[in-house]
């Protein structure tokens, strides 16, 4: 017997709902409700903030990955909510590591596991492998651990939990805090306008490892965020996925607008949902118009203080980059189609040249 | 309360206890034995379709039998082995009969990989429809349309709407493709058009379009019009209530309570 397949997860292998690269179908979220599965691997009273982005997106990524998985967290909210001694949160394996080593550590669980697996100590079935770490655990602190994940190329899958701060120790900027936004440690005031740089593009330096799967993900859109999870998984190789996660408590907004506000950070163009499959874009949800900037910020006090001169100006640089993102996605389906074309033409030519010198 | 009678049932040389009745599949998965499925979905009723799920079961003394455990109950003092030569050669025959059936389909092929089937006996057909009927299952008991069923006998049967024409009370919710194993259900969202069709041996059939409906104010897909109807006369919602996406009827709720 060889790996299995995890069939006790349901629904087909290759994760569906549609073959990879196709644009998210529009409202699928009333009955299948009801289809994604039932059992919980994150338990309830966990310590997480009212309104927290991140339990929720940890939720839907453990429902995706089922019990065979393995988790490893790096230091930080999560770690923090879901193992207050003595109790604990997480219904499959996991492991707590420092700060800067959750890469290191899944790729360990990953080759011991294919260690033990040809030597017949474990039964020979897929274990998946999981890693969880905030944005300042792979942005900053982590990411020479993620990096050299990704380029020896361990089978796991690498979820960044994105709420744009170092939340846990009481909101200090990290390399993926936006511009703009007003934290302790890059306060707004007479002469400073909070945050002075742009955010670390995380999926891009992902992507630029040449791994077979990047994506963003959004549990303001949990069909599409569960399906990237499970292609993620199913991928071999390296996967990252960025997830976004509103946070109520660093960004000062409204407890009970998180997915409010998470809905608006993709359609104003934010935090566009797109996937990066062997290099090729696929930007999954392309919103009519975008919606205008003011929208996004003005939910969250951490932007107050930012005039209308500045809201413009972040507004240009988000529509700069979410312009070239879908120029990129248009070219990339246009160089696929081609390279189909010209693989059937190249088959022809051979059957032909074939047929020909074939008496 | 609770009057089920809690019993003791012995998974591959493992105690575990249960209560009567339950289905086997349910209690193998729950104790972490690993049996291939294709037609149970946990939403829906079992219907023991694809019969991938077969173990022997016996009461320990002699005689066993090779049972559908998705719809075998449990009782007390059973024996069940899920990796006997037994249950794995039964397995084994149902692969590779789907595989004939359905040679392209990645979810068989890689079930038949990991059984160890590299050509099926019977001659290949060139299906994608294995007729385990879950589409069906989930139409009726999830969505409560009734839109699917299965027609036919035997060789002739088939999956789909009556006639294999578009049905009327269809919804074009999109719950059968989501749950379909062999990815035979297909659904794309077009120049504001829904299009659903279930394709076998290259041959399209139950094809139906839905018009899809957009927010009034931001212009976001909200889903198809017969679907938001379908919805609005179940649950009683006003008649403009889906004139407007979730976003905008928040933000209008907030504006209307802010002035």
């Amino acid at each position: 017997m060889t790996h299995d397949e995890g069939t006790t997860r349901w629904g087909s292998a290759s994760g569906w709902p549609l073959p990879p690269g196709q644009p998210l179908p529009t409202n699928l979220n009333v009955y299948v409700a009801n289809l994604v599965p039932k059992e919980e691997y994150f338990a309830q009273g966990h310590r997480a903030c009212q309104g927290c982005g991140l339990a929720l997106a940890v939720r839907l990524a453990l429902k995706a990955a089922g019990p065979d998985v393995i988790v490893a967290t790096a230091t930080g909210c999560l770690e923090i909510i879901t193992t207050p001694l003595p109790y604990t949160a997480w219904g499959v394996p996991w492991i707590h590591v420092a700060f800067e080593n959750t890469a290191a550590t899944a790729s360990g669980i990953e080759a011991a596991l294919k260690v033990l697996r040809r030597k017949g100590r474990i039964p020979d079935r897929k274990v998946r492998v999981l890693a969880f770490a905030g944005d300042g655990g792979t942005a900053d602190i982590g990411l020479q651990a993620l990096s050299g994940a990704l380029e020896r190329g361990h089978d796991l899958t690498y979820i960044c939990l994105d709420n744009e701060a170092y939340m846990n120790t009481g909101v200090q900027r990290s390399g993926s805090t936006p511009f703009g936004a007003s934290t302790t440690t890059s306060p707004a005031g007479k002469k400073s306008i909070g945050q002075q740089t742009w955010k670390k593009p995380m999926p891009a330096i992902a992507a630029a490892h040449n791994i077979p799967y990047v994506a963003t993900a959004n549990p303001s859109y949990p069909y599409d965020f569960i399906q990237k999870v499970r292609r993620a998984l199913d991928t071999e190789g390296p996967a990252y996925i960025h997830a976004y996660s509103a946070c109520p408590t660093g960004w000062r907004s409204a407890t009970d607008l998180s997915i409010h506000i998470g809905r608006l950070a993709t359609e104003t163009g934010v935090f566009p949902l797109y996937e990066v499959i062997e290099g090729r874009h696929v930007l999954n949800y392309d919103p009519p118009t975008l919606q205008p900037l003011q929208e996004y910020t003005r939910l969250q006090p951490r932007f107050r203080h930012l005039t209308d001169d500045d809201l413009a100006r972040i507004e240009a640089r988000v529509r700069r980059e979410y312009d070239a993102l879908k120029r990129r996605a248009e070219l990339d389906a246009k160089e696929e189609k081609r390279l189909k074309r010209e693989a059937v033409r190249a088959r022809r030519a051979q059957r032909a040249q074939r047929t020909a010198s074939d008496p | 309360m609770d009057d089920a009678k809690t019993i003791t049932i012995t998974i591959n040389g493992k105690q575990v206890q249960t209560t009567e009745g339950r289905y086997l599949l349910e209690v193998c998965r729950e104790n972490g034995v690993d049996i291939p499925t294709l037609c149970h979905h946990e939403a829906v009723s079992p219907a023991g379709a694809c019969r991938l799920c077969a173990v022997e079961v016996g009461d320990g003394k002699g005689r066993s039998r090779i049972v559908a455990s998705c719809i075998y109950p449990c009782w007390d003092g059973m024996v069940v082995e899920t990796e006997s030569p037994r249950a794995v050669g039964v397995r084994r025959l149902v692969l590779e009969t789907l595989l004939a059936r359905a040679p392209k389909v990645p979810v068989i092929r890689d079930l038949a990989r990991r059984y160890g089937i590299r050509r099926p006996r019977f001659p290949l057909e060139n299906h994608q429809c294995i007729l385990c009927g879950l589409c069906v299952r989930v139409c009726s008991e999830v969505v409560g349309v009734h839109a699917l069923s299965m027609q036919g006998r035997g060789a002739e049967k088939e999956c789909g709407t009556p006639y294999l024409s578009g049905e009327s009370t269809c919804i074009g919710c999109g719950a059968c493709v989501y749950v379909c194993p062999t990815e035979c259900i297909h659904m794309e969202d077009r120049d504001g058009v829904r299009t659903i069709w279930h394709e076998d041996a290259g041959v399209k059939t139950s094809v139906r379009q839905f018009k899809l409906k957009y927010c009034k104010v931001c212009g976001a897909p909200l889903g198809p019009e017969y679907q938001l109807e379908y919805i609005r006369k179940k649950v009683g919602l006003p008649e403009d209530f889906h004139d407007l996406c979730p976003g905008c009827r928040a933000t209008g709720r907030r504006v209307a309570a802010t002035t």
